[in-house]
């Protein structure tokens, strides 16, 4: 039954999907060239034109993307949640790194589209297309009501640490939360970068595109590269975990999921087979009984950190504000008005002794002018700053706080916000149907222990 | 069928059979295997991609095969794409010069992704370029080196990606192999033996509680300690001078920025009226020089020969001044000469190199770089010269076309020439005007970029006047009683009947030959002097004799700064500019010298300073400064010595009977050259200026052989001279009719 909607269902959206880029073009206003990503750190521009005559929208490449995109995450979501069938996950993933990653060269995808949705938010003339829309929102859409399935077999950086994890060793679950704060950081430096119009660093500083590229790239985004993923062989999905700016968003959205995965089908039996088995600490155990004490002194703690929350906030806020300068000396303009300063009060003997500030005496704009174009951007970062430091302080706090608020637990369960939907726990779960086979005990390779 | 009986024909559809689990266990070490293989060609790939950015450049061997290489296609394409760079194209771009150059052997070794303009040897070479800009050799070398570079670093990213696909592919199996190998060994999960009592995980929470407080707490204490580094780092004035300008900003009007600049109107100026420009002056544009820029332009000015008399316009090497450091004194009396002191057409001894000119022309060589650059003319042609300074060989030569406006017949003084003017460069052009109002613009290479006709300046020996140069526009002083365009003179009955010439001042920009400003001097009478642009104080002026008045403007806008009314009649001799006095003279008149920091009508106020009146004052040749002395020469072979500091003169010396002089002499450390104009035996003289002191000679000295051990050399030469000489590097450029001279030590 549920086969047969969810056919009508994609059925439907596949119609309605080739409707979406077949519409006449002239005039068309939802069908939008998407912009070009770009790694420059100067301001970008979109590109507004309408599609080309419908007799050539299969040349659109954002159409393809988007398919195929949209069809991964439908599949996964199904092979994860639906099937619960590992090999399936693994097929897709396959699938997306051959296609999204190594077809397309992984680009556009969603960890990259929050800086244009960013960017739209503070530059007034920069547009956001609907290609990048949709993939930034799509997956937390399926991420609220299904978990993070997007990041199972999707997303072609995870699918690519997914096959790489092949040792994977646990790592303390303290560790993991402390770990896991960094994504939350780099998102909100991420925002205060683009906001103050510095640079895509989230593209920037992506591991895994200069693979899909053809192993090119910066000589010390290639070395992070490739640390990374040694590191992943051992420690799995440590970008996906750490690092990434839209994992954070999907953890948080993914906590709040309708449905997601779980290592049991039906009911757990607590037989605790798949206790130590995720690599990514994304098991949780049944919760022990809470003593008098602990009730006593668990409100106080929740309050507590609580009140902490705005001191905190406030705190790193401020601390943020000394930020400022630092962080705009890393803009172009500042940079060159730097430079300029230097030439003009005698620090550097030589006018013209970079390239920088040749290009700026030659420009024939005056000195001034670019005293003022970098006041105005000292200005801007002495507003983000402060408020990535309250972002830094929020995250502490919330942190803290969310070790105060009591879980309780009877069974095992996935933690939502940090399962991957990878499909590694199902086959050590006995309830999943497959593996009654094995532990019936009827198969026996001869090296491996037989169970009843 | 019972329960049993479809549990077992379940579990015997799943029953493997003895041959199966041999099969299976040949996959697992067949799987093996496999890992093994594919580790190793792993590794293999591996390695062959390190080796590929491990590698001594060998550059010269790369340029080799540069010019070996088959062509395979004519597109350049992108370095995401491999690159199949056709060697056409890019070998195209070089000259025989560029290709032939012998390249450093590089110094690098692991070259992992080294981009091109990181080199060493490159950064190296582009400072080197930066100091000496004309060099041809340097750039020649540098856009070898360029190209050379990017081709290995393309072709060593298209080797990386094709071994990046390898090993991908490589590790994809290893994957494979290893995924297989661990389904196969696959183990049935087995539970922890120890269960743990709710007291143990409660203790274990606890302990994960605490580790994340203390990491909380050391994070946090990381973030404190990174951001006042950060800080502590950063600090620079920089911030405090930014926040000043932020506050203006915020006090300001500010209108809408355009292209990133920001127009930022006071609201008091936005109330007032603007100012209109005086009459007599039209200005079309006041682009602001950055004086900075000007500064760094002035650097590379100085170390040329750009201009007629050189970069200070007084016919010498150094900045001349009236007070010079002991440094400075040493230099000039040291007994390393850099020029020679003699030289014989005859022997060739210390003739470098001898080209003939294929037009002729009294204006002076200038020089940029190692390039010489020189016009010529005749009654139907006009040419620009290039010549090279090291060899002297003839680089490129360009006609010149007559414009509309420049199209008549001239009336020119037989002394004048029909290409009297000395042109001007700014390192990136150069500039020639001739007698009949054409203005051109050349590069480097000899390409006209524009041209602009005046009309043919009318006066009475035809239009002289060379050209000068303030940073990125052309000075030209038009001191003429009329123009005559189309045959058709602008001189009204208006104009005649009130005596007013057509003479103005006109700054062209050098960029596209548009007028920024024009001065008008109606009062002016026709002169064949020439404006100079030198800095006086702490602003730049254009200082210009003429009839009746010497006067100074200011070079961004026109606007006159001071005048001295005084001299009249034939002006010619170019005045001069020694700290902040302004020298100039006069034949029939006298020699004056005046504060040039005052402001309008000089005469009869404290800025004129003295005059004296010489029996041989210059009929054309300009005045030469040596630090506390000026020196006059006169048509008729009179040298005449001023003294700075007793304000009078001290000598006046004939330099040789017979020999007559136009063109200005030249000073090269403290001695100075001559060079006579003589039909019969034109001659060089070389005099030691230390020799002509008022304590050595009077004014009772007839003769420059009573200066004792005065007159160094007496050269004979193969032509009259009528240009002054030229100055770079240790050549001493000479013209006269045929011939372009290069004299300059020979190498021993």
């Amino acid at each position: 039954m549920f086969i047969k909607r969810f056919g009508i269902f994609f059925v439907l959206l596949a119609l309605g999907w080739g409707l979406f880029f077949s519409e006449s073009p002239k005039g068309n206003v939802w069908a939008q060239k998407g912009s070009k990503p770009t790694f420059q750190i100067y301001e970008t521009h979109s590109i507004e034109t309408a599609l080309p005559d419908s007799s050539t929208w299969l040349e659109n490449r954002d159409f393809w993307i988007l398919s195929v995109f949209l069809v991964l995450l439908l599949l996964s979501t199904y092979a994860a949640l639906y099937r619960r069938s590992r090999r399936l996950i693994v097929l897709l993933s396959i699938l997306s790194i051959v296609i999204l990653g190594f077809w397309f060269h992984g680009c556009p995808c969603p960890i990259g589209s929050i800086q244009h949705i960013i960017l739209g938010f503070f530059q007034a003339n920069y547009f956001v297309s609907w290609t990048i829309l949709i993939l930034f929102l799509a997956p937390l859409f399926m991420t609220l009501f299904f978990g993070r399935t997007f990041c199972g077999s999707t997303c072609p950086i995870g699918a690519v640490q997914e096959m790489l994890a092949l040792f994977p060793i646990k790592i303390p679950d303290w560790l993991e939360h402390l770990l896991g704060l960094f994504r939350y950081f780099f998102l909100g430096f991420a925002v205060l970068c683009v906001a103050c119009g510095l640079s895509f660093i989230i593209c920037r500083f992506d591991p895994i595109v200069c693979l899909f590229r053809g192993g090119t790239g910066l000589r010390n985004i290639l070395i992070y590269s490739g640390l990374l993923l040694l590191i992943g062989v051992f420690v799995g999905r440590p970008y996906c975990r750490f690092l990434c700016p839209f994992g954070a968003l999907l953890s948080i959205c993914g906590q709040l999921s309708f449905k997601h995965i779980t290592v049991s089908p039906g009911k757990c039996d607590q037989c605790r087979l798949c206790e130590n088995i995720c690599p990514y600490n994304a098991i949780l155990k049944p919760t022990a009984k809470p003593t008098i004490q602990e009730r006593r002194s668990g409100p106080i703690q929740l309050g507590g950190f609580l009140l902490l929350m705005p001191i905190l906030i406030l705190f790193f806020g401020y601390l943020g504000s000394f930020l400022a300068f630092p962080m705009a000396q890393f803009h172009p303009i500042v940079k060159r008005a730097e430079l300029v300063y230097a030439e003009e009060t005698g620090l550097v003997d030589q006018y013209g002794a970079f390239d920088e500030t040749l290009a700026h005496y030659r420009s024939g704009v005056e000195n001034e002018v670019l005293y003022r174009n970098a006041a105005n951007v000292l200005r801007r970062f002495q507003i983000a700053s402060p408020l990535f430091g309250c972002w830094v302080g929020f995250v502490f706090a919330a942190k803290l706080i969310s070790f105060s608020v009591r879980r309780k637990r009877t069974e095992y369960q996935t933690d939502s916000g940090r399962c991957f939907s990878c499909g590694r726990c199902f086959w050590h779960c006995p309830n999943q149907k497959e593996n009654r086979v094995f532990l019936d005990g009827q198969i026996d390779f001869g090296f491996s222990r037989k169970s009843k | 069928m019972t329960n049993d009986d479809q549990k077992n024909k379940t579990t015997n559809q799943t029953i493997l059979n003895v041959s199966s689990v041999s099969n299976i266990r040949n996959l697992y070490r067949l799987s093996l295997l496999g890992i093994t293989i594919s580790s190793l060609t792993f590794l293999g790939f591996l390695s062959f991609l390190l080796a590929n950015y491990y590698a001594p450049y060998q550059l010269n061997d790369l340029s080799r095969k540069l010019e070996t290489k088959n062509q395979s296609q004519n597109e350049y394409q992108s370095n995401n794409d491999l690159t199949n760079i056709s060697d056409d194209f890019i070998m195209d771009g070089l000259s025989q010069e560029q290709k032939d150059v012998e390249l450093p052997v590089s110094k690098e070794r692991f070259t992992f992704l080294i981009l091109p303009n990181e080199f060493k040897e490159y950064v190296e070479l582009k400072k080197q370029l930066i100091n000496d800009p004309d060099n041809s050799e340097l750039q020649a070398k540098l856009r070898t080196l360029d190209v050379v570079l990017r081709e290995d670093f393309f072709q060593r990213r298209h080797n990386a990606s094709q071994y990046s696909f390898l090993l991908l592919f490589s590790g994809v199996l290893l994957i494979f192999f290893a995924k297989t190998t661990a389904v196969l060994n696959r183990r049935l999960t087995a539970a922890n033996v120890q269960i743990e009592s709710q007291g143990q995980r409660r203790h274990i929470k606890n302990l994960e509680q605490k580790a994340i407080f203390v990491g909380i707490a050391f994070l946090g204490a990381l973030a404190i300690g990174m951001t006042f580094g950060l800080w502590l780092s950063g600090r620079s004035e920089l911030e405090t001078f930014l926040s000043k300008k932020l506050d203006e900003v915020e006090s300001s009007v500010l209108t809408p920025a355009k292209d990133n600049h920001l127009n930022i109107k006071n609201e008091q100026q936005a109330n007032e009226p603007l100012s209109s420009p005086p009459q007599d002056i039209v200005i079309n544009e006041e682009p602001n020089v950055d004086p900075r820029e000007r500064d760094s332009f002035l650097k590379i000015w100085n170390q040329n020969w750009p201009t007629f008399r050189g970069p200070f316009q007084c016919g010498v090497l150094r900045k001349p001044s009236h007070r010079l450091s002991e440094t400075d004194l040493q230099s000039i009396n040291s007994t390393e000469n850099q020029y020679p002191l003699t030289w014989n057409i005859e022997t060739n001894e210390n003739i470098l190199w001898k080209s003939p000119i294929p037009l002729d022309g009294h204006n002076s060589p200038i020089v940029w770089g190692e390039r010489i650059f020189l016009s010529g003319a005749n009654e139907t042609e006009r040419k620009v010269f290039c010549f090279h300074t090291k060899t002297g060989a003839l680089i490129w030569m360009t006609e010149i076309p007559v414009s509309p406006e420049g199209t008549g017949p001239l009336n020119l003084n037989h002394e004048t020439g029909f290409a009297p003017s000395t042109m001007v460069t700014d390192g990136q052009r150069v500039y020639a005007i001739f007698p009949n109002g054409d203005l051109v613009a050349l590069d480097f290479d000899g390409k006209i970029i524009w041209q602009k006709g005046f009309g043919i300046p009318e006066n009475n020996y035809g239009f002289t006047a060379s050209l000068a140069l303030w940073f990125d526009r052309v000075i030209i002083q038009f001191d003429v009683d009329s123009f005559k365009i189309n045959g058709e003179s602008s001189e009204t009955k208006e104009t005649m009947s009130e005596k007013k010439s057509e003479s103005k001042l006109v700054a062209v920009k050098g960029e596209d030959g548009t007028i920024l400003w024009e001065t008008s001097r109606p009062d002016a009478k026709g002169s064949w002097g020439s404006p100079i642009v030198q800095c006086i104080g702490e602003t730049d002026q254009i200082v210009l004799m003429g009839d009746p008045y010497l006067a100074a403007y200011n070079p961004e806008n026109g606007q006159e700064l001071w005048r001295y009314s005084g001299f009249r009649s034939d002006v010619t001799p170019t005045p001069i500019v020694v700290d902040s006095t302004v020298y100039a003279v006069n034949e029939s008149q006298f020699f004056a010298a005046l504060n040039a920091t005052g402001t309008g009508e000089l005469a009869e106020t404290d800025h004129f300073l003295w005059k004296a009146q010489s029996s041989g004052l210059p009929n054309t040749a300009s005045p030469l400064p040596f630090l506390d002395r000026i020196f006059l020469l006169a048509e008729n072979g009179t040298l005449t010595g001023l003294d700075v500091e007793k304000q009078e003169s001290f000598c006046e010396l004939f330099v040789d009977e017979g020999d007559s002089f136009y063109a200005s002499p030249v000073l090269i450390d403290h001695y100075i050259y001559l060079f006579s104009k003589s039909s019969d035996e034109p001659n060089a003289y070389i005099i030691d200026a230390n020799k002509l002191t008022p304590e050595n000679v009077n004014l009772d000295m007839l003769d420059l052989t009573e200066a004792e051990n005065a007159l160094i050399a007496k050269i004979p030469l193969a032509q009259p001279i009528f240009a002054s000489p030229t100055l770079k590097d240790g050549v001493l450029v000479i013209r006269d009719q045929n011939n372009l001279w290069g004299i300059g030590q020979s190498q021993k």
